[in-house]
């Protein structure tokens, strides 16, 4: 239940992975054709035989639903073969069984799905600063760089369009690819990070380090919408935009 | 006479039916808590003792074999889009990336079971593996 795309080289040297058949702490171990070394899947890295130490790396993925993606990415290829299997999202069960975690700059972190339902988190991991996306309704859930040119962003998560949308700017996002499809910076792209999507015990096994992110609750008021009614008075919005100012400092 | 007198029998049998069962209760309620007590903390003191020092580095690497080495997969077929609806639906989920411009989605439902799991792939002028 953990998808990963790696690299599958170490240096110059391309390595061809294969399943061992062995299992590591009820984990996937893969074995290299050429050096027959044996790699942990969910840490990329070589546990035994002559690339003992190595480390994959990371190619940044994201995990969603069909149809989200073939309105994303029309003109992408689809690696094909017969199905093994019906496995179907089942929201609940992944909800409650998966997480989204991230290894960068020397750090480690990981947000449940159950923390990601109502918005995007807006953190900070070993310097970079990281927006997790997910969306329940086709279980997208991929992690981006904040920054855009010079500009940090913060999202927030649209929850009746999927989109996610930056507060800076207002500008409106794809959360499959990171295209800007309206506002300001309509035609940016945000840079996807290596974020994976794992089942929570086996990212807690092999992970032991990492902390969870925060778990985001839906915001009280939603800035710049007259949507929340008369009586609501912008003074909460003015506390928000004073609190976030303070922490860009 | 004999009512009365057969009504308190009664009453008293019944306070001391009460009585007992309220004694039962209350004392099998203590022993069924303290026994569940005393088995979890030892089972957690198991648990603690065996994965106290456990760390995932090679030191610790001590995989199982549970099935035989599978046969190396790269041999699939890449498909559009249009053609790759005909056999993924909706609820169903992929894998994606995205290299120097080159997009390719991984379908779960062709990942799964041990015979597949790592797709050797090669994407944007990249040697990846797609894993599941």
């Amino acid at each position: 239940m953990n998808g990963i795309v790696y690299a599958r080289n170490i240096k110059d040297r391309t390595l061809t992975f294969a399943v061992s058949g062995l299992l590591w702490e009820n984990n996937l171990v893969m074995i290299d054709e050429e050096t027959e070394s044996l790699w942990s899947h969910l840490m990329g890295a070589a546990m035994k035989g002559p690339l003992e130490g190595e480390q994959l790396e990371i190619i940044p993925a994201l995990m969603t639903d069909w149809e989200n993606w073939r309105s994303s990415y029309p003109e992408s290829s689809v690696a094909m073969m017969s199905k093994t299997s019906d496995f179907t999202r089942n929201n609940r069960q992944m909800r409650e069984q998966m997480t989204i975690g991230i290894a960068i700059g020397g750090e480690e972190r990981n947000w449940p799905f159950v923390f990601l339902i109502d918005n995007v988190a807006n953190e900070v991991v070993g310097g970079h600063p990281v927006a997790v996306a997910y969306y329940e309704p086709t279980l997208t859930a991929t992690v981006f760089d904040r920054r855009v040119g010079d500009q940090e962003l913060t999202f927030s998560l649209n929850g009746s369009t999927g989109f996610i949308h930056d507060h800076e700017t207002g500008s409106v996002w794809n959360i499959c690819s990171g295209n800007a499809v309206s506002g300001p910076l309509q035609g940016k792209q945000l840079t996807r990070l290596q974020g994976v999507v794992a089942d929570g015990l086996s990212w807690s096994t092999f992970h032991p380090k990492s902390v969870q992110g925060k778990r985001q609750y839906l915001p009280q008021i939603e800035s710049n919408s007259g949507t929340v009614g008369p009586n609501v008075v912008s003074e909460p919005v003015e506390v928000e935009e004073s609190a976030s100012a303070g922490s860009a400092q | 006479m004999s009512n009365i007198s057969g009504l308190r029998r009664v009453s008293r049998l019944a306070a001391v039916s009460v009585a007992t069962s309220v004694v039962l209760a209350v004392g099998l309620g203590e022993f069924k808590d303290w026994s569940y007590q005393r088995w979890r903390e030892r089972i957690g003191d198991e648990v603690s003792e065996a994965t106290r020092h456990w760390r995932p580095t090679a030191e610790f690497f001590e995989p199982a074999q549970m099935v035989g080495r599978q046969p190396v997969v790269r041999d699939f077929q890449l498909v559009t889009v249009d053609e790759a609806s005909k056999h993924i639906k909706n609820p169903e989920l992929v894998l994606g990336a995205v290299i120097n411009g080159e997009t390719r989605a991984y379908p779960i439902n062709v990942m799964t079971g041990p015979s597949r799991e790592i797709f050797n792939d090669e994407l944007g002028g990249r040697a990846i593996a797609a894993t599941w």
